[in-house]
């Protein structure tokens, strides 16, 4: 199928020759830096390897002039001086147990790296593979080995090139066909290190024919002594009929910087629901893209953004749709306080093929501090004519009539705009359909509006 | 729907209609541009020193310019290097009535509908009829100057109000804002320029009708309006071309400067020759259109219909500086066959109380593809800045695409903005319900696209918005009615 290149992809003319020799020598003093390598897990894996190494070296780190990261100068964050590291270190038993969730099967990630021995896993199901990625591949896991990199082979997203060249270990989960997992599977991110780190964690999630998951996933810092830079990279591929629930709480602190890109392929009569409530965190990238492959699939991305201080939080997402018949559905709403900076840049892309496509998308912002700032992009492609498409945006303050209401009842400013927030909030943490989850997210939205 | 897919067909296979060469003698240039073309077309203009220094200092910054491709446009690079950069038609002396006019210049303007015999015994529209970049007559001019209105070519304007342009000129659009901008005022031909007095509210809608007609002569208007503290003007500009084969390029700049209390209002219907239906020929029009509100209270009003040109480049904008300012764009954006369509608008917001509204329609058929691309800008301090957007796009038939990339910046938290976009095509459970009630299919396509513009119809002077009406029905004949 013939389609007009999404023109603003290409954010940048081809480089020169000093320019390519530029990106290759801080690629290579990355992969050095790097102890364990994606290579080394086989000879398909080098191939892979390679590959988004040329990639990434013909455009180099994305800059402000790049359109994709218009709102977010990834230069400003992670400069050449920072060095590539692999996950692990030692935490306290309680360090641990502060970030777990009981009644979950807990998985606990350092700095993206699988730690077993931290995990807890007696409750999982025999049938739920959750292990090493690394280990998946050299072991010869043929789901592993071949959808490894499925979703971002073709990506030109030069922080997911980059993630592929310097992949560090991360978890890999891979659900049984017509299984669906009874419990839900926490993964606790637990940020930690020096400053100057910089990790690039490479994850996958693998779910067969008509399985569930539920997938939280939970990120946290710990001991962590200066600015540290993760551009971490999962692959969700969830095949026909399968259901995939994905609710994300970002909840680190202010050292930490991190540029989260998702990949999800979605097939026929598939379902997917994700919900990223992101609270905390110095700078945050998050960069879900969504391929719609097969028909009648429903797609459900929302997001809730509470940003404070000097912090930065992007969204970028980007729905594909490429089969007809599917529905998405986006809502991202963003609280920016201080001298915060929000982003929301979603774009909805409708194939010539997809027909009848059902497309929506609604970012709804509100600016509390004198100098915060707001930047929204909402974009339409759209190549097919048999389409229902829309989007909206909204940004503006606290309703003064519904402020002076609720005083005028002797609520204090306060309470009254708590309130307000809270139920502003809601509208997103609603659509968390685990309710132990959800009553955690309330609590912490609660305690980070005030 | 076999019915409503044959009046598509139609509509796809539909020819411009405008189609024509008037034959008049032109002094052109041969193809080329250096200092040398630049300062050619100052001297043949008898242009005074700081003329001819602006359009130097322009060409040198335009000489560090590379050619802007973000848009969502696809086409062949254009040579600069083949373009003539002027072409007059040769009037040995100057005219003073219209029998002195070419009666082959007079019998194009028939065809066009817009007489300047009858415009002027008419409807009291003075029009300022440029053909090929050198104005030919101006009318009403007197009775303007009564009340102290200036609206004359802009090349009278350099020679006889020097001390206006040299304060206005490139005060909104500067030469090195960007490549098509510079490249304008480097060799721009001829233009309008309007000053409006202090107080003074223009008793009739100033018009200008632009036609370029030598075969690969790029035209390179320039307008200056300037509506001084509370005066009002309402200015129109319509455009329709002949057929040609080759691309022809046009790269315009207009600037508005609307003072304290000021409004200003400004209308364009352009259809121009938009390429036969498999692309080739057609405009090129890159147009830099920007108004500010420099003073409290000042209104500018952006309303345009867009039919033609193969590629169209264009985003009238309002920077918001006075206080309590307002800037409003209405847009109907038509694409066929083979056509491209990047615009949209930018509403800076600088000024306290500032508000700007944002309609834009645009509808896409054959192969065509039309963009909406808009900046909302309010920066810290434009505190209660108010904007409202609405886009919405129309698709007939599989082949084309629309899309919508608005851009939304926003630093202060007093500000309330809202954008909406919809993409959609006609709904047939409209069409049945016509159709039903026993208005045939090409009526009810005519009837609901006229519904869906109704509110940037409705936005046009009276005398356009007839003449826009009747385009719309043109463009979309024997198809969307």
């Amino acid at each position: 199928m013939e389609l007009v290149t999404a023109k603003t992809n290409i954010s940048r003319g081809v480089l020169g020759e000093a320019e390519i020799i530029k990106n290759k020598s801080l690629l290579n003093k990355w992969i050095d830096e790097a102890g364990t390598h994606l290579t080394e897990t086989g000879n398909f894996a080098k191939g892979v390897q390679k590959k988004a190494e040329e990639n990434f070296a013909a455009i180099g780190l994305p800059t402000k002039r790049t359109e994709d990261f218009k709102y977010t100068n990834i230069r400003s964050y992670l400069q050449d001086d920072y060095a590539a590291k692999n996950g692990s270190a030692s935490l306290t038993e309680s360090e641990i147990e502060n970030v777990l969730i009981d009644d979950f099967v807990s998985v606990v990630l350092i700095n993206g790296k699988y730690i077993p021995e931290y995990s807890r896993l007696k409750n999982l199901p025999k049938e739920v593979t959750i292990k090493s990625l690394f280990k998946a591949l050299e072991e010869g896991n043929e789901v592993a080995i071949k959808q490894f990199n499925s979703g971002l082979e073709k990506t030109t997203n030069p922080m997911a090139m980059l993630n592929t060249a310097l992949a560090g270990d991360g978890i890999f989960i891979s659900i049984p066909e017509n299984f669906s997992c009874p419990i839900p599977v926490h993964i606790a991110n637990i940020c930690t290190g020096e400053a100057k780190n910089f990790y690039n964690p490479r994850h996958l999630v693998y779910l067969h024919k008509n399985s569930e998951l539920t997938l939280i996933e939970s990120y946290h810092s710990v001991n962590h002594t200066g600015k540290t830079f993760t551009n971490s990279a999962t692959e969700f591929i969830i095949e026909d009929t399968a259901s995939l629930e994905n609710y994300i709480l970002q909840d680190e602190d202010i050292l930490s910087q991190r540029n989260d890109v998702r990949h999800f392929t979605v097939n026929t009569g598939s379902r997917m629901n994700s919900v990223a409530i992101s609270l905390n965190g110095g700078m945050l990238r998050n960069d879900p893209t969504i391929f719609i492959n097969g028909e009648n699939a429903e797609v459900h991305l929302n997001g809730l953004f509470i940003v404070k201080e000097n912090c930065h939080t992007d969204n970028h997402t980007m729905v594909e749709h490429r089969a007809p018949n599917c529905m998405s559905n986006e809502l991202y709403k963003g609280i920016i306080g201080d001298n915060a900076t929000g982003v929301f840049n979603g774009k909805i892309l409708v194939y010539r093929d997809a027909q009848k496509t059902n497309a929506y998308q609604s970012n709804k912002n509100i600016l509390m501090g004198d100098k915060s700032t707001i930047n929204t992009k909402p974009q339409l492609e759209i190549y097919a004519d048999d389409v229902r498409c829309t989007h909206g945006t909204t940004t503006g303050k606290l309703n003064e009539e519904a402020l002076f209401y609720m005083r005028s009842r002797g609520l204090n400013e306060k309470l009254a705009k708590n309130i307000l927030l809270q139920s502003f909030a809601k509208e997103v943490s609603n659509t968390i359909k685990n309710e132990a989850f959800r009553t955690l997210i309330e609590q912490k939205i609660e305690e980070n509006i005030q | 729907m076999s019915g409503s897919n044959e009046i598509l067909e139609e509509f796809v296979q539909g020819e411009y209609k405008y189609g024509f060469t008037s034959d008049i003698e032109s002094d052109t240039l041969p193809p080329g541009l250096n200092e040398d073309v630049v300062r050619f077309i100052s001297t043949k203009k008898g242009e005074p020193e700081f003329m001819l220094e602006y359009r130097l200092k322009a060409f040198r910054h335009w000489l560090t310019m590379k050619e802007p491709h973000w848009a969502h446009l696809h086409y062949p690079l254009i040579n600069y290097q083949n373009i003539s950069y002027y072409s007059a038609p040769k009037k040995p002396k100057e005219i003073k009535s219209l029998d002195e006019v070419d009666p082959e210049l007079l019998r194009t303007f028939e065809k066009l509908g817009i007489s300047l015999l009858e415009q002027k015994r008419l409807s009291g529209v003075a029009v300022d009829a440029v053909i090929d970049s050198v104005s030919v007559k101006t009318t009403f001019k007197e009775s303007l100057s009564k009340l102290g209105i200036i609206f004359c070519s802009f090349s009278e304007a350099v020679k006889e109000h020097p001390e206006l342009i040299k304060k206005y000129m490139g005060s909104v659009v500067p030469y090195t804002d960007n490549y098509f901008a510079a490249l304008n005022a480097a060799v721009f031909s001829d233009g309008s320029f309007c000053y409006i007095p202090k107080g003074v509210r223009c008793p009739m809608e100033l018009s200008t009708y632009f036609r370029i007609n030598s075969a690969g002569t790029g035209q390179f208007e320039r307008t200056l309006i300037i509506a001084d503290e509370g005066a009002y003007v309402s200015y129109l500009e319509g455009c329709t071309a002949p057929m040609r084969d080759e691309n022809q390029l046009h790269a315009a700049v207009v600037e508005i400067v609307s003072h304290a209390d000021a409004e200003v209002k400004y209308s364009t219907v352009q259809n121009w020759y938009p390429g036969d239906k498999d692309g080739k020929g057609g405009i090129y029009n890159f147009v830099t259109k920007r108004g500010i509100c420099l003073g409290n209270n000042a209104k500018i009003s952006w309303t345009q219909v867009e039919t033609g040109s193969a590629i169209t480049w264009k985003y009238p904008s309002v920077i918001l500086k006075g206080d309590n300012s307002v800037g409003e764009f209405y847009s109907i954006a038509v694409t066929n066959h083979m056509q491209q369509a990047d615009t949209g608008t930018k509403m800076t917001h600088l000024g306290r109380n500032t508000k700007s509204t944002i309609v834009s329609k645009g509808i896409a058929a054959g192969k065509s593809n039309n963009s909406y691309r808009g900046l909302v800008k309010v920066n810290r301090g434009a505190s209660n800045a108010r904007n409202f957007s609405q886009c919405d796009s129309l698709l007939m038939g599989n082949n084309c695409g629309a899309h919508t990339f608005p851009y939304i910046e926003i630093n202060d938290n007093s500000a309330q903005v809202e954008h909406e976009a919809t993409t959609s095509k006609i709904g047939e459970d409209q069409i049945f319900y016509c159709n039903q009630r026993g208005i045939d299919t090409e009526k009810a396509i005519g009837l609901i696209v006229n519904g869906y513009c109704r509110e940037v119809l409705n936005k046009l002077p009276m005398e356009f918005a007839v003449e826009a009406q009747k385009l719309l029905a043109v463009s979309l004949e024997g198809s969307v009615g």
